[in-house]
């Protein structure tokens, strides 16, 4: 049987049976270009391949391209882009971005911005304090000896005041003595209330003992009684007597908290 | 040099590494231009404005090491914008009749193209009749050797679906460029690298 009539046999079995087996084929041909295809898989597709011209023409351009593509990977431009991209990039950006990339800030901000960094650059130096410190005292003689300055004289006029203390002071003297008077007698006040409170608070307790005294000791009275007579097992009597002890509690707690003790004990006894 | 410290340099403003910057990434990107639109004059004009959206945006590139990334997205989004530009307003075509007898060929030879080698300008005129998607598949993966998952990244789409995606738009590419009958180079009486 000649070569081409085995293929036409061959695709009018596969045409009956399975369909073209060319899809199959052309979804292995990456795998089989990368050499990652199974030893079984890579005979069946070379097998196909062999017979197959349409996929052996594929495969043949998958081969170079796996070494072409990574190729075209760059493209020289040639010598003007370079110049190109850098004229439009020149004045790509607006004058704040360019400052603020060159590190400097623009505006009221910007001058703020560099007596910051002005001032932190200053301070990290060892001698900075030393040199604030000459030059103020400089100023100060200078402003407070210089004839005419306003300031002459302010020294010594500032001593006398502090060596004559703050009730000498023209205006801020009698405010003081003022605020102290009235300090004082705010505190004198209120000592005062606080004791007041305290003999109230002692009255009214020893108020309430005293309106209560004869209920309480009803109260005990009772008690005894009631279990004294429970031992020797008369039992209504007893339970009389708890009755009692019961009904003077509650003539306890309600004296107790009765606001006006005008007469103690007078609750009326319903039993 | 450093390229972390050129692109600090060049955040900075220092034109000279904006410069040495440009002249490392400009084969790059006008190879991911040309890829994109297949067209010389244009890939070139769409590089520029790459570098120039690039530039601008400078300050927004954070971590040196994922610079490349960084780039290719910049030049792949601005790609894809150009194409939706040129989609929605095509480039006029029409050409006055007395202009027509003075019209010459302005298909540059293969001393002017951008690309010298005939395969290579095969397979990108090929990748134009490639889907949207398998181009970008083909030149990220393929010619650009981005791996799998910045592909991912940038295309959203599942690392699995890149990668069975990236076989089939090589196995249509080949059947592409197989149908434009062998090339110059004698493609088909090459050997099988199998």
């Amino acid at each position: 049987m000649s070569r081409k009539r085995d293929n036409d046999f061959v695709k009018g079995v596969l045409g009956r049976t399975t369909g073209s087996a060319c899809d199959r084929a052309c979804s292995l041909l990456p795998a089989l270009t990368d050499g990652t295809l199974a030893d079984l898989d890579r005979k069946l597709a070379q097998s196909h391949l062999e017979h197959c011209s349409p996929c052996r023409h594929t495969a043949v351009v998958m081969g170079w391209m796996g070494a072409e593509l990574p190729a075209m990977a760059e493209i020289d431009p040639g010598p003007s882009f370079t110049a190109a991209v850098l004229e439009r990039t020149s004045g790509a950006l607006d004058p704040i971005t360019r400052a603020v990339r060159a590190g400097h800030s623009v505006g009221p901000a910007g001058l703020m911005d560099r007596l910051g960094r002005w001032w932190e650059e200053q301070i990290f130096k060892p001698r900075f304090a030393l040199q604030v410190a000459y030059v103020a005292t400089v100023f100060l003689v200078l402003i407070t000896s210089v004839p005419g300055s306003p300031l002459k004289g302010a020294p010594s006029k500032a001593l006398a005041v502090v060596q004559a203390g703050p009730t000498e002071l023209p205006l801020l003297g009698p405010a003081l003595m003022q605020v102290d008077t009235r300090v004082s007698e705010t505190l004198d006040a209120g000592w005062a209330e606080v004791d007041q409170a305290a003999d109230r608070f002692r009255q009214d307790l020893s108020g309430r003992a005293a309106r209560t005294s004869l209920s309480r000791a009803a109260v005990g009275t009772h008690l005894k009684a009631g279990w004294s007579v429970g031992r020797a097992g008369e039992l209504g009597p007893a339970g009389y007597e708890f009755l009692q002890a019961a009904r003077a509690t509650r003539n306890v707690i309600i004296l107790w908290w009765r606001a006006a003790p005008s007469a103690p004990d007078s609750i009326p006894n319903k039993g | 040099m450093d390229p972390a410290e050129i692109l600090q340099r060049c955040q900075q403003g220092d034109e000279l590494a904006w410069e040495v910057l440009v002249r490392q990434h400009q084969g790059r990107i006008c190879a991911i231009a040309y890829g994109y639109v297949g067209e010389q004059d244009e890939a070139l004009d769409l590089a520029q404005d790459i570098f120039v959206r690039v530039f601008k945006s400078l300050d927004t590139c954070q971590d040196p090491a994922s610079f490349d990334f960084w780039l290719t997205r910049i030049a792949r989004n601005a790609c894809i914008d150009h194409l939706r530009r040129r989609k929605a307003r095509p480039p006029r075509q029409d050409v006055q009749a007395d202009e027509m007898t003075s019209l010459r060929d302005r298909n540059p030879g293969p001393e002017e193209h951008l690309v010298s080698s005939s395969r290579q300008r095969m397979v990108y005129q090929a990748m134009q009749h490639l889907s949207q998607i398998n181009r970008e598949i083909i030149l990220l993966k393929d010619i650009q050797g981005l791996p799998l998952d910045e592909i991912s990244d940038m295309l959203d789409l599942p690392v699995g679906t890149v990668k069975s995606r990236s076989s089939r738009a090589r196995v249509e590419l080949a059947k592409i460029i197989s149908g434009f009958g062998g090339g110059p180079d004698g493609m088909l009486g090459a050997e099988v690298v199998i």
